[in-house]
């Protein structure tokens, strides 16, 4: 609407200077853009500032914290945490990895077979998002509880014993493990692997597909030549869109987990939440957390060479 | 106990670590002089808490506590934050309060009871930024472990009680009176005395449990058993189950316990550290044996889930209490909500149904005619073997206090 603005005006009898129009057009989208511009400086660089600047003070919540350029929280930040920074990466990628292999067959039916079930279909996927996130975990505590049917099940044809070994579940019982934690992130996350993917199989046109046939291809080949690279920027979105949070996710890892399944969100939640000096680390944590995510992400968009995306 | 001798009583006060650390602490204090005796954490940590500087609370107010205006007279209420499973409720209708629903009747003044606490350290973080910036945090009345009094002292976050509005001051035992972290106990009162033991679930485990030690290394048990997140109550009980005294322990000993705790976790025995919410998972058999605070368990009345009266190497006592933030809005209606529970019918009341110790003169007689059962319960009137064998914990400085929790954190905190 406001774009057209400056044409509609250029067609008004009384027209204003030119050197009036001209500012009014570089102002525009300037005007435009403050809410969001605004949206932005309140809401992510004064509270990232906020975090760096947390990040390198001393003192506690008392005596109140002062800005001394104390770097060693770093060194604390880094060193002390390092099998949380290994659980928070396993997991997140674990997720992605699952969820991609769950997704993609998902959207590729709906995209591809759906038909006129389509919108119901997607509906189906999304219709469970709209449970807040924290109930739908705690219902997984149910569903996996000791004496659930599914887990008593599992404990009966002796899966237990498998995944207990590969030290995924512990002893006979799923919940409290790594393998509920994943569980729960993954059923979490999955609509977001599901979305992007399905957007970009959408797109495709079915024709190429017999084309392919035509060519001498067969099923697989045809997806893995044709299908498989025209969703990659599907791919690469479900992927971001699940990995990013998944990996500073940390409600799964707490009502799922154990005292031995710790990730990173559950250290920097401890520090802010239950020890008044924990300010300065818990925003170093943050912050490392931050730039190692940014430069995983980048380096995966990079290689993945679709920097259209960002 | 219904009419204690001299002795009897003296036994009956060895149980609370109120009593012990008290007596330790006035031979300390009298050495250092009267000019410390305001911080009251205790022993050596009264000089490290005297060196906090840069506290906002102007000196001088450190004794009273700062109030703020008091609108009890317009304002018919008072806002008292808790923890759950801390008052009576009617048997056939969980929703109601009977004693506190009395006391509304009685003066008009409306309760907003609040069942907010789970951990004291959640709590603190949460009421600290508004304590230490000089305003009223909301809350007229808050419910917080004896060690945190200390704490809250230390910084004068909490007020003076005004004596005149709680005449039933005068009931309470002379043992409680005889709080360390606050001695006379002006600035607070107990809202109940417990025990940190051990629950477990009789469907699950077959073999009675009867020792800490048992808990952290029986193989049937693996990956079954839940501790408490607060620092006091597990190191407490790991140094017990290593032969050591929470009350006088040494820095190597704090280590050693912290190391038994730390190998059960690594090893897979313990499933959780939790707050106050430890009772879900043990409801739904999730966890087969939890750390416990006495009286909660016993509230629920399953006949499957049973407490550990006394562990063979020991358990630790400890008490809850009722204290006025600084800035209170209410303050003068929440000392009369004090008054109205130090009543020894009201205090059998609440004690009959919550299943912790009174610290009331009469309560005891008073419970034996209300409901003769429960004061039979080991758990609401102890045995003397019991407070024999309970002990409190060390009191520290807060610069130790911090150290240990954070170091205890680092373990537990996943």
């Amino acid at each position: 609407m406001t774009a057209v603005a400056p044409t509609s005006a250029a067609e008004k009898p009384v027209e204003p200077p030119p050197a009036q129009r001209k500012l009014r057009r570089n102002l525009t989208p300037w005007v435009l853009l403050l809410p969001g511009l605004l949206w932005l400086v309140v809401f992510f660089l004064v509270p990232i500032l906020t975090s760096v600047s947390a990040s390198v003070q001393q003192g506690d919540y008392d005596d109140g914290f002062k800005l001394t350029w104390h770097w060693a929280n770093y060194a604390d930040a880094i060193t002390k945490y390092g099998t949380q920074y290994l659980h928070s990466g396993i997991y997140s990628v674990l997720c992605t990895v699952l969820c991609l292999a769950l997704g993609y067959p998902v959207a590729y039916f709906i995209a591809f077979k759906g038909g006129r079930w389509k919108s119901l279909l997607m509906a189906l996927v999304i219709v469970p998002s709209f449970t807040s996130f924290l109930i739908r975990t705690i219902a997984w505590k149910t569903i996996l509880a000791d004496n659930s049917p599914l887990v008593r099940t599992l404990s009966d044809l002796h899966v237990l014993k498998i995944t207990t070994a590969l030290g995924w579940t512990v002893g006979d019982h799923v919940l409290a493990s790594p393998a509920a934690v994943v569980c729960g992130m993954v059923y979490n996350f999955l609509p977001f692997t599901i979305l992007p993917l399905y957007t970009s199989l959408e797109k495709i046109d079915p024709r190429l597909h017999e084309a392919g046939h035509d060519l001498y291809c067969n099923t697989f080949t045809t997806w893995r030549r044709i299908t498989l690279p025209l969703s990659m920027p599907g791919v690469i979105g479900g992927t971001l869109l699940t990995f990013i949070p998944a990996v500073g996710d940390y409600i799964n890892a707490q009502l799922l987990g154990n005292p031995n399944t710790g990730v990173v969100g559950q250290k920097i939640e401890d520090l802010f939440l239950r020890n008044t000096q924990g300010y300065p680390v818990g925003s170093a944590i943050s912050v490392v957390m931050m730039v190692g995510t940014l430069i995983l992400v980048m380096s995966y968009i990079r290689k993945a060479g679709t920097e259209d995306l960002i | 106990m219904s009419n204690p001798s001299p002795s009897e009583l003296a036994r009956y006060a060895n149980r609370t670590r109120a009593h012990s650390t008290a007596a330790r602490l006035s031979r300390r204090s009298l050495l250092r002089g009267a000019a410390i005796g305001g911080l009251t954490l205790g022993g050596a940590g009264a000089l490290t808490a005297c060196g906090v500087s840069g506290h906002v609370v102007p000196a001088g107010a450190q004794e009273k506590g700062q109030a703020g205006k008091d609108y009890s007279a317009t304002e018919k209420k008072v806002v008292f934050a808790t923890w759950p499973s801390y008052i009576d409720v009617d048997p056939k209708n969980a929703n109601r309060r009977p004693t506190l629903e009395a006391f509304e009747k009685q003066t008009g003044i409306q309760v907003q009871y609040l069942e907010v606490i789970n951990d004291n350290n959640d709590w603190y973080t949460k009421v600290d930024p508004s304590l230490v910036r000089g305003i009223d945090t909301g809350y007229d009345l808050m419910v917080v472990s004896d060690y945190m009094v200390g704490k809250y002292r230390t910084y004068d976050y909490i007020q003076e009680l005004d004596l005149s509005n709680i005449p039933n001051h005068s009931l309470m035992l002379p043992q409680a009176l005889k709080d360390p972290t606050d001695p006379g106990r002006r600035f607070s009162v107990p809202w109940a005395y417990g025990y940190t033991t051990f629950a477990y679930n009789t469907n699950l485990v077959k073999q009675p449990i009867t020792s800490i030690s048992e808990v952290f290394t029986r193989p049937d048990l693996h990956g079954k058993v839940s501790l408490f997140s607060e620092m006091q109550d597990t190191v407490a009980i790991a140094l017990l189950a290593q032969g050591y005294d929470p009350e006088h322990f040494t820095d190597a000993q704090f280590n050693k316990a912290l190391e038994y705790v730390r190998r059960a976790k690594d090893n897979g025995q313990i499933r959780s550290f939790t707050g106050n919410d430890y009772l879900s998972d043990f409801q739904q058999g999730n966890t087969a044996v939890t750390m416990a605070y006495s009286g909660d368990v016993a509230q629920l009345g399953k006949p499957n889930l049973v407490t550990v009266d006394l562990p063979k190497e020991g358990m630790l006592s400890w008490s809850d209490n009722a204290v006025i933030p600084n800035f209170a809005r209410h303050k003068t209606n929440a000392e009369k909500l004090l008054n109205y529970y130090l009543q020894p019918q009201v205090a059998a009341a609440l004690d009959d149904s919550i299943n912790y110790i009174p610290s009331v003169r009469g309560a005891v007689e008073a419970l034996q005619q209300l409901d003769s059962t429960a004061a039979a319960v080991p758990l609401i009137v102890p045995t003397k073997q019991m407070q024999a064998n309970a002990r409190g914990f060390m009191a520290l400085s807060i610069a130790q206090l911090n150290d240990y929790t954070s170091r205890f954190q680092q373990v537990t905190g996943q």
